[in-house]
């Protein structure tokens, strides 16, 4: 008996499985019911990341026979084991290809998300922490005061600090506090800075700072999936997308927050790492930055469109539709 | 009003229609490999087909089933493989219901992993030593699904084993076992 034919191998293989057919049946979703706006795609992603973790334990509770060979036989719409155990010139195993896969997928998160922690724990330990600056005080309490009393919400504190990059992002669960660093503070005037913080703001009021972590929990949990890792940035994204639209309906001014995104692109500067051209560092750097601008450049797009887009919103008849036929077809597929 | 609902409508058709060609695709996906793989665990239709097609040497047949057990002939279900291992699966139906009385499984002695039998055994009773045409078995008495009383019989013969499992009494499941056993 080998490891896909236990319990462990069969919820790793099945998470895989439910997660690909849910992320399929998603996208299916965005088509077919004219799904446009991010709040709805935001949603549906999140079934892709979460239904997979829960989906194999259910099943075998409501149904324990569901993994016999006889539910596989009769009643399973697609058996994985049929193909996991076919053998590649009649000695490799397909299951090894795949054990493969997911064992690479897990080394690439070990290396991508938990190394950099502890990497960035040791370096901010031998080179401290930003250093704080408070001469733009006044206008962050300034710009703050003029965004978050027409909305009736508490003013969320702000640490200004000493950095040559662009720096804006909002901590903190219960109170709120929004870092920004005063290259920032200089590039941008008050008008583009205030698009920048309402979209700040609206991160607080939708608790991105606490929904993001959980939704990252569930990406750890399905660590070796790849659907998750995709899903995950893709939720992320579309977190950032939903902030900028309802930041812009608030200060109705889309060209602002477009001005202030500018200022976020990278600019690749090949004079700056120690590592020669083309070194694997500077490849990857390079990868990174195109990526990034690639993601702004969807936003300002997006922007650019949003005054005279017509977005479809949230409707929960498709929504509940979708959630059951990914159920019921992870269900006939073990 | 009437555009939006049409509109939906059409959404809603479109959503199907794709849903039905993916569960097109997934059906066919499950049956290639069984195209690849011609011996893989699959239903048969007869024993002669699971004979021809995994070219089984030798599948244990009773010969002789009592009438007044009301089971029905041939065997309902027919599930034979030959890859991972050998191995055959014949469900024997009562006449007046569709429910199992009789499962002969035989299955390779130097199998890895059994094929988890679909008549369970809930709540075993007693165990006895019997002999079958100077063969050693074990005669399991029990409890099956629906605390319905039922016999497993159990032995090697060669290098496959053997068992018997029916909501019947334990006379006639040696007798029927008898009966698929050439003299030794």
């Amino acid at each position: 008996m080998t490891f896909i034919h236990t319990v462990a191998g069969a919820y790793i293989t099945q998470s895989v499985l439910h997660a690909f057919m849910a992320l399929i049946l998603v996208e299916i979703s965005f088509y077919a019911w004219d799904i446009d706006d991010h709040l709805s795609m935001f949603r549906y992603r999140i079934l892709t990341l979460g239904l997979p973790i829960i989906m194999f334990p259910l099943f075998q509770v409501i149904s324990p026979d569901r993994g016999s060979w006889y539910f596989r036989l009769t009643t399973a719409l697609f058996d994985s084991q049929r193909w996991l155990d076919l053998k590649v010139a009649g000695i490799f195993p397909l299951a090894i290809a795949f054990l493969g896969m997911l064992a690479a997928f897990s080394l690439l998160f070990v290396l991508q998300e938990i190394v950099p922690i502890f990497w960035g724990r040791q370096v901010s330990r031998g080179v401290g922490d930003y250093e704080e600056t408070h001469e733009y005080d006044a206008r962050m309490q300034a710009l703050l005061e003029s965004i978050c009393t027409p909305l009736r919400i508490e003013k969320p504190l702000f640490l200004v600090i000493n950095e040559t990059f662009p720096i804006l992002f909002t901590q903190g669960f219960r109170r709120h506090t929004v870092i920004i660093s005063d290259h920032l503070l200089m590039t941008l005037d008050d008008e583009h800075l205030r698009a920048a913080l309402t979209h700040e703001v609206v991160h607080m009021l939708r608790s991105s700072s606490l929904k993001t972590p959980m939704i990252y929990l569930l990406r750890m949990l399905m660590f070796y999936n790849p659907v998750s890792l995709v899903e995950f940035r893709r939720i992320v994204h579309d977190d950032e997308f939903i902030c900028d639209a309802i930041a812009v309906s608030i200060t109705g001014k889309p060209e602002a927050l477009i001005t202030a995104l500018s200022a976020f692109y990278y600019h690749h500067d090949p004079s700056g790492p120690d590592e020669p051209e083309g070194g694997l560092s500077q490849m990857k750097e390079r990868v990174e930055s195109h990526s990034h601008n690639l993601i702004l450049d969807e936003r300002v797009e997006k922007l650019q469109h949003a005054l005279r887009a017509d977005t479809s919103g949230f409707r929960p008849v498709p929504f509940v539709i979708t959630a059951s036929v990914i159920i019921t077809t992870g269900y006939l597929v073990v | 009003m009437a555009g939006e609902k049409r509109s939906r409508l059409h959404q809603l058709f479109k959503f199907s229609a794709i849903i039905f060609v993916m569960v097109v695709v997934l059906a066919l996906l499950n049956w290639l490999p069984l195209l690849l793989q011609k011996n893989r665990l699959q239903r048969f239709g007869s024993v002669e087909a699971a004979r021809k097609v995994l070219h089984m040497q030798t599948i244990y047949l009773p010969t002789y089933i009592p009438e007044n057990l009301n089971l029905a002939w041939p065997p309902a279900d027919i599930y034979a493989q030959d890859t991972p291992f050998s191995a055959c699966i014949m469900h024997f139906t009562f006449r007046d219901s569709r429910q199992i009385g009789l499962m002969i499984q035989q299955v390779d002695s130097k199998a890895p992993y059994g094929l988890e039998p679909l008549l369970k055994i809930k709540e075993k009773k007693s165990v006895n030593s019997v002999t079958v045409k100077n063969r050693k078995a074990l005669l399991v008495s029990a409890v099956c699904d629906q605390d319905i009383p039922c016999n497993q019989l159990s032995w090697d013969e060669d290098s496959t084993t053997i068992t018997l499992t029916g909501k019947i009494p334990a006379r006639d499941i040696i007798r029927i076992a008898a009966s698929m056993l050439p003299d030794k």
